[in-house]
């Protein structure tokens, strides 16, 4: 084989100075003949009885095209992963921004205007803002069949917790809370929806599931799975929150009603009180350790936010109660996760999926026993690390693990054991470690993989076909160098198409850090099977057998005679002409062997492959405002081998930037059962101005499930980054933050607890 | 909310401007930066028919200093223009410090400090270091033109005593004595690009022996309108400041102010803050003027 020559370098997106330079057309700029706009009516109230709804007056305003409610619905009950979602609000409104009613016009002004025609008579009914409120004995029902507010539950045990704590050297029993905190993505959710005449509906949207999403979409609109086509255009980011989504399917219904293009996208404050925000959590641990640091077990409770629907909030607090015990080499877990329904905005996924909360809590419990036992954080960490090519607790299958090298980069570039020695007043450092997944098998359930096609046109020109969704994290390009790579001929040969779903393969989507490794791996195949066919034709035409034919710099040759070689696009050309015009068409999928967990011991291996990470904060405090400065900031991950460097170091950046958001000042705030800063000026996320350096690390051991030995990075990202901001205002303050946001308030108040129970 | 409809109008001079401004005194407004007024009409907050422009009146966005005058800010002055001219900040770092770290590069390139002082949010932050620099400002109308000091100028949040026939012309700050100094210290959430959450103000005059002459310190986002602290100045005034005296006056301007609790911080952590940011303030404003060069 010839050398490795396009995975592994960095490069810029493919698609990125289209982006910069502002030509990219994205979902919002989809501008199709005789397409209408669309405005949703939402509910002003937490919880309401709708009496009636007059929406006479709004469709006669002239320009409106129809004006619909429930009752225009199939009035089929849906969701992702349950039933308890209507197109409209029912007899009820369950959350302030429930959908109540939309409005089709010619413009979006004449749809807002007759919007505020539209009179609905609602009786308020008392509501429920907090799951804790929410699960207790006589709180108002969200969900009539659901007693108690009780939307899921979730159990899991392994070993014998209770006689491993009780035998322990030292307890670290704490509650913990992770609020709010809402994607911010640059362009808010949205969608063109288009009909033909035998009643086909095409979405334009941009989301992370474009496959999976007609699933719901068809049952919602009493359609089969192939009425329902997506098209995926280049999209303003999603972070997890653009799955599902109810903004969607008012296009769609919409577009069934008159019959032509209707546009739809929320408003950045619609997006921000009826998106799909982060799963608020209350979790008690529960953490044991023998005198030498090594981890004796581990017990969680988990109380999540789904608010007032399930959107994928159960699976989330399952992925809470025991993902992160792949981290460490625990035999004793128990965990239980309660979702409960509130009258809040639906909550969903975000960068983590319940993974970062539960990081952020084990990493402080782990900071938490080292400072007990006077260990080394750092140490500790090292210590109990799962290895490579191990088992873990729920019997997940660890092959490649690079987190003690991750711990060791990191505190080598921090200069952590300097720090640590020499502690400066009102300064700190904090170090928190993290594992994730590459696809989650619990999440997946039919089947699960990735699966491309490869196309080798007449002119040479490769088009590569796939199912995941790019959503400006680099996915094109990581798909483009695979094929480059596998075909040997350079990158700028290589389009990464759309996805359609009348063409495309069935993916998955972009969850889940899977996009590279399973995707990847669809892409690889795919780029194989065109490599065969293609080298099997340049075999013929150089008179030599299949097997002895490579390719590089797009052109072919038989091994060890690179000077007598063809051009590959004379061999495409070849190939076509002699199939009478069909190209090379290369088609492969990856059967990654997960296994899905048993669904009483939960035991099973739900990804193919496993990250993991190091990330190191410096911090610095003024004791008089109790305003933080993170001033350094180290990040080693364990990616795999690296397929674009950069586009890796950019993933880890932006992490940490949403990470050092969430900790210091993200957070959604519910007022009377209102999002009370559903804007840009009172929800504050971080500028660039707010960030410290972050320096990057890249540890590489090589993934045997992976394309070219590569896992993935979307998620681990952000994990780690709350604990290791926290654990250094803990280094710095003596303050232990259980809470986040860290507000400069919150803690100069605990500051000053502490000051006081020192003098007291 | 649909896109609201309005009138624009772009007089040429002060004259048609005052004429226009006249003629729709009920349903019009002034444009400079519009960066308050167009988030507020976008958002459905007014009733605006008619929009008056003063980009392209002559003259407005001047910018003066005089030993003896003191300084003239046009009412057109950008706020990117009044934080980085030299005489600003030579004799009002506090202004100019204001008009450099509020709001964004973008907004401060087109935001203008009389709009800002038009506004009368709570927390503008350049109403603060003007009430410590005893400010006024020139309100013009048809056949008519008054100084208003800006110590009454405020009367409410968003509210001010402005008739609706009036434009500022500009904003007038005396000349500062030599041995003076000021400055303006604010705290907000996030660390760039945020609305303050409080905004302290403060100016020192010393004599010879380093003995404070006049003090007169102003906050900003703890009351209903930004204000002075008397009770702290006169505390202040013919003495000579020591660390006791610095944390009395500061607690002075704590009773002065009266905070709310909103998303940005709770009322009772900004009185904490008003406490450690004056004592800050008047420090930095005491340093100064000590090495006398202002
Ligand atoms: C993203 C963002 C961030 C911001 N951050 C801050 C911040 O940190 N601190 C802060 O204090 N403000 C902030 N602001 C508010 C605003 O930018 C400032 O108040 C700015 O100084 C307003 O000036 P302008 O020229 O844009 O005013 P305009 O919007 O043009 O006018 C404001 C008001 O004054 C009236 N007006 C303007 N000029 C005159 C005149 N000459 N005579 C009579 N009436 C007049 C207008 O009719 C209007 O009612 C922010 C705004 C935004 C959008």
């Amino acid at each position: 084989m010839p050398k490795i020559q396009i995975v592994g370098r960095s490069y810029p997106q493919i698609d990125g100075m289209e982006k910069a330079t502002g030509r990219t057309r994205f979902a919002s700029d989809i501008k199709l003949a005789g397409m209408l706009h669309a405005r949703v009516l939402r509910s002003p109230y937490p919880h309401a009885r709708i009496l009636n709804i007059d929406t006479s007056r709004a469709k006669a305003l002239p320009g409106v095209k129809a004006v619909v409610t429930y009752a225009d619905t199939p009035g089929i009950k849906f969701g992702p992963r349950s039933d308890d979602w209507t197109i409209f609000a029912d007899d009820k409104v369950r959350f302030c921004g429930d959908e109540v009613a939309a409005v089709a016009a010619v413009d979006e002004d004449t749809a807002e205007e007759a919007l505020e025609l539209i009179r609905v008579e609602y009786e308020e009914l008392p509501f429920v803002e907090s799951p804790l409120e929410a699960l207790k004995p006589g709180a108002p029902l969200v969900h009539e069949d659901h007693p108690g507010n009780v939307a899921a539950e979730f159990k899991v045990e392994a070993g014998d917790v209770d006689r491993a704590l009780a035998n322990s050297h030292v307890v670290c029993e704490e509650s913990f809370y992770t609020n709010q905190t809402y994607q911010a993505y640059l362009e808010p959710m949205g969608a063109v929806a288009d009909v033909d005449l035998a009643g086909r509906i095409t979405l334009y949207a941009g989301n992370q599931i474009p496959s999976m999403i007609r699933v719901p979409y068809a049952k919602a609109l009493g359609l089969t799975l192939d009425q329902v086509r997506v098209v995926l255009p280049d999209y303003g980011g999603g972070f997890g929150a653009k799955m599902e989504t109810n903004t969607h399917l008012v296009a769609m219904l919409l577009a069934q009603k008159t019959g032509r293009p209707v546009r739809h996208f929320n408003t950045r404050h619609d997006d921000f009180i009826a998106g799909n925000p982060r799963v608020p959590m209350y979790i008690d641990i529960k953490l044991g350790a023998d005198k030498e640091g090594v981890i004796t077990g581990k017990e969680v409770k988990v109380i999540g936010d789904a608010g007032a629907r399930i959107v994928y909030s159960q699976i989330i607090v399952a992925t809470a109660c025991y993902r992160v015990d792949s981290l460490y080499r625990f035999k004793n877990v128990r965990a239980k996760g309660i979702t409960a329904y509130t009258n809040t905005v639906p909550t969903s996924c975000f960068r983590g999926f319940g993974n970062t909360q539960a990081t952020f809590v084990l990493e402080s419990a782990m900071d938490i026993l080292a400072h007990k036992l006077g260990m080394d954080p750092a140490e500790m960490r090292v210590k109990n690390s799962i290895g490579p090519d191990s088992v873990s607790v729920h019997g997940w299958k660890i092959n490649s693990c690079g987190l003690k090298e991750c711990v060791e980069e990191a505190t080598k570039m921090s200069g952590w054991a300097e720090k640590k020695a020499k502690k400066r007043p009102l300064k700190g450092i904090g170090l928190s470690c993290c594992n994730h997944v590459s696809g989650n098998r619990a999440f997946a359930r039919e089947f699960d993989g990735g699966a491309g096609i490869v196309r080798i046109g007449r002119d040479g020109r490769i088009s590569v076909y796939h199912g995941e969704s790019d959503m400006g994290q680099g996915q094109k390009t990581v798909y483009a160098q695979i094929a480059a790579e596998t075909l040997g001929v350079p990158l700028d040969w290589v389009s990464v198409m759309q996805v359609d779903t009348d063409i495309s393969p069935w993916g998955f989507g972009s969850f889940a850090t899977r996009g590279t490794l399973m995707g990847g791996n669809g892409v690889l195949a795919a780029s194989k099977d065109a490599f065969i066919k293609l080298a099997q034709v340049a075999a013929d035409m150089m008179e030599s057998n299949v097997d002895d034919v490579v390719c590089e710099g797009g052109r072919f040759y038989v091994k060890g005679s690179p000077d007598k070689s063809l051009d590959f696009k004379e061999v495409a050309l070849n190939a076509t002409d002699s199939n009478h015009g069909s190209p090379v068409m290369g088609t492969g999928f990856y059967d990654p062997p997960t296994v899905l967990p048993d669904p009483k011991t939960k035991q099973g291996n739900i990804s193919p492959a496993y990250p993991f990470g190091c990330q190191i904060a410096e911090v610095e405090v003024d004791p008089t405002t109790g305003k933080v400065t993170v001033t350094n900031f180290v990040a080693a991950h364990d990616v795999g081998r690296a397929i674009n460097p950069m586009a890796l170091e950019g993933q880890i950046q932006g992490g940490v930037a949403q990470g050092l958001g969430w900790t210091l000042m993200e957070n959604m705030v519910t007022n009377k059962g209102k999002v009370a800063n559903a804007n840009f000026l009172d929800y504050l996320i971080p500028t660039a101005l707010d960030m410290p350096p972050v320096e990057p690390k890249l540890i590489e051991p090589y993934e045997p499930n992976g394309p070219y030995g590569a896992k993935g990075i979307g998620e681990p990202a952000i994990n780690p980054t709350m604990s290791a901001i926290t654990n250094a205002i803990y280094d710095a303050t003596g303050v232990r933050i259980t809470e986040l946001p860290v507000s400069p308030e919150k803690l100069l108040a605990e500051m000053e607890k502490l000051k006081g129970s020192h003098e007291g | 909310m649909p896109t609201p409809r309005f009138t624009f109008h772009q007089p040429q001079n002060l004259e048609q401007a005052l004429d226009l401004v006249g003629m729709y005194r009920t349903n019009g407004k002034i444009l400079a930066g519009g960066t308050d007024l167009v988030p507020k009409l976008r958002a459905g907050l007014m009733d605006v028919h008619h929009v008056v422009s003063l980009n392209r009146v002559p003259g407005l966005n001047r910018i003066t200093f005089h030993e003896d005058d003191g300084l003239v800010i046009g009412a057109g002055a950008r706020l990117a223009d009044v934080a980085l001219n030299p005489e600003v900040m030579k004799h009002y770092p506090g202004l100019a410090h204001a008009c450099s770290v509020m709001a964004t590069t973008q907004i401060r390139n087109m935001g203008t400090v009389a709009g800002n002082i038009v506004n009368s949010a709570p927390s503008a932050d350049t109403a603060a270091p003007l009430l410590a620099y005893k400010a006024a400002v020139i309100l013009v109308e048809r056949g008519g033109r008054r100084h208003v000091p800006l110590t009454e100028f405020f009367s409410g949040p968003g509210l001010n005593v402005m008739e609706p026939m009036e434009i500022m012309e500009a904003i007038r700050v005396p000349s500062p004595p030599r041995r003076s100094g000021s400055a303006y210290l604010r705290l907000s959430a996030r660390s760039k690009v945020d609305i303050a959450a409080v905004g302290v103000a403060g100016f020192l005059a010393l004599d010879m022996d380093g003995v404070i002459i006049e003090a007169r310190l102003a906050l900003a986002a703890v009351a209903p309108t930004p204000l002075r602290c008397p009770e702290a100045e006169a505390m202040l005034a013919g003495q000579k400041p020591d660390p006791q005296l610095l944390t009395r006056a500061a607690a002075a301007c704590v009773r002065a102010c009266r905070p709310i609790d909103d998303v940005r911080a709770t009322a009772a952590y900004r009185r904490k803050m008003v406490q450690v940011l004056a004592g800050r303030v008047i420090e930095q404003c005491y340093q100064t003027a000590e090495r006398g060069d202002a």
